[in-house]
């Protein structure tokens, strides 16, 4: 759950950060927008490899658990 | 289904799919455009203008020609300065008597094709309506860009390319909670446990696609629309059916009794199936204002796309997504029913 927490802090600030700081909201309107894409790319791949670490975590506990 | 669920040709092919999509959407250049048209000046009956465009190719393009339009009139220019690639100063006569005010800047050359941008000069003075026709010296030619490229948008720009990477994260979601109101039928019907697991693993990953897909809708909408969160119909429909999806984990940790459990939840996924489509199709079809393309008025990603380019590698693209959703799905499933049949030993 930590790690989720974690995630979403990362998230959160990431966004906060793009909409307060004038350099990185700059930097997403340069290049014809280009960042925005790859920005959302990037957000889907976290997320997706987020949800996989969890799963890997609870895989190795349920490991744990039959070996008992 | 436990047979597909074990084969891996389906999660080869998806990622074949979803790896060549993503490279292509990707890599694949914008048609060129026109970004602007700035420093509109009128000199006693001369009309000066330059015009800025993007992955244009004024300097080398042979045959360029530049002319602006209302609905009925053309003036083309006299004269054509080209500074580079994406820069020329353009000279004409002022239209007199003035047709109207507002009129749309073209240009077409062999190389990129005509470009257009739809009222993107304005001209002051007075207007009458019944003015002489225009005068162009060469005809004019109006061509298509004939190379593989992705559709210039305004506003959107290489954002465009969100379409491969955004929307296939809701039709992964339909996809899997399709799915899981199958499922769920079918355990009411037979009363299977395994199919009690398929629709709790099916809506798992289908809340992940969900999150996926409004934390990179609010993104785009921020550098889009303008904000991270709107009052668009389908953006808040969605976010209410990613609820009540989620109430479905509350609603089965709130049951002790097993098959008491199974049951209701089984209901209720059915019934957030139903809701999920009236929220996301049947409320934003009906609604009055709408900035989602396809709902209401406003017209489709298809109606950019007059030759299909970007159509192929959306397809691809979905089924890549929506393959790799069932296989999340499928791993989340599996370890469901190694825990149930560990539980059934105990």
């Amino acid at each position: 759950m930590n790690k989720i927490a974690l995630i979403a802090l990362m998230m959160t600030s990431f966004l906060s950060a793009s909409a307060a700081g004038n350099t990185m909201e700059e930097y997403m309107y340069s290049s014809g927008k280009i960042w925005v894409a790859i920005a959302v790319l990037l957000m889907i791949l976290l997320l997706i490899f987020g949800y996989l670490w969890k799963m890997d975590k609870k895989l190795g506990k349920m490991e744990e658990e039959s070996k008992n | 289904m436990e047979r597909l669920i074990r084969q891996s040709w389906w999660k080869i092919l998806g990622m074949i799919l979803l790896g060549s999509a993503l490279l292509i959407a990707l890599q694949t250049p914008l048609s060129p455009g026109i970004l602007s048209v700035e420093d509109v000046s009128v000199q006693d009956s001369t009309l000066e203008f330059s015009i800025i465009g993007y992955n244009s190719h004024f300097q080398s393009a042979e045959n360029l020609q530049v002319w602006i339009q209302d609905k009925t009139h053309q003036y083309c220019a006299e004269s054509v300065l080209t500074l580079d690639d994406s820069h020329i100063v353009v000279k004409m006569a002022l239209p007199s008597p003035l047709p109207s005010n507002l009129f749309s800047v073209l240009i077409n050359d062999d190389t990129d094709g005509t470009l257009a941008s739809v009222d993107g000069i304005f001209i002051k003075g007075e207007v009458q309506e019944e003015a002489a026709l225009g005068k162009c010296h060469q005809p004019i030619t109006v061509t298509e860009h004939d190379s593989f490229s992705i559709p210039y948008r305004t506003i959107l720009y290489e954002s465009i390319r969100n379409l491969n990477f955004h929307v296939p994260m809701w039709f992964a979601m339909i996809f899997l909670t399709f799915f899981s109101f199958i499922t769920a039928i079918i355990y009411l019907v037979h009363g299977k446990a395994k199919f009690d697991d398929m629709t709790v693993a099916a809506i798992h990953v289908a809340v992940l696609f969900a999150v996926c897909g409004l934390c990179t809708g609010a993104f785009w909408a921020r550098f889009t629309w303008g904000a991270f969160w709107t009052d668009d119909p389908q953006l808040n429909g969605a976010a209410i059916s990613t609820l009540i999806y989620l109430a479905y984990f509350m609603l089965r940790r709130s049951v002790q009794d097993a098959d008491k459990k199974a049951r209701l939840s089984a209901v209720y996924a059915i019934f957030a199936f139903v809701m999920f489509y009236v929220f996301v199709k049947v409320i934003p079809s009906m609604a009055d204002f709408s900035l989602h393309p396809d709902t209401t008025d406003n017209p489709s990603f298809k109606d950019y796309d007059i030759e299909g380019k970007l159509k192929m590698v959306f397809r691809a693209a979905t089924a890549g997504w929506i393959m790799l959703s069932f296989w999340i799905f499928s791993l989340k499933y599996r370890m469901l029913s190694i825990e149930r049949k560990r539980i059934d030993n105990e």
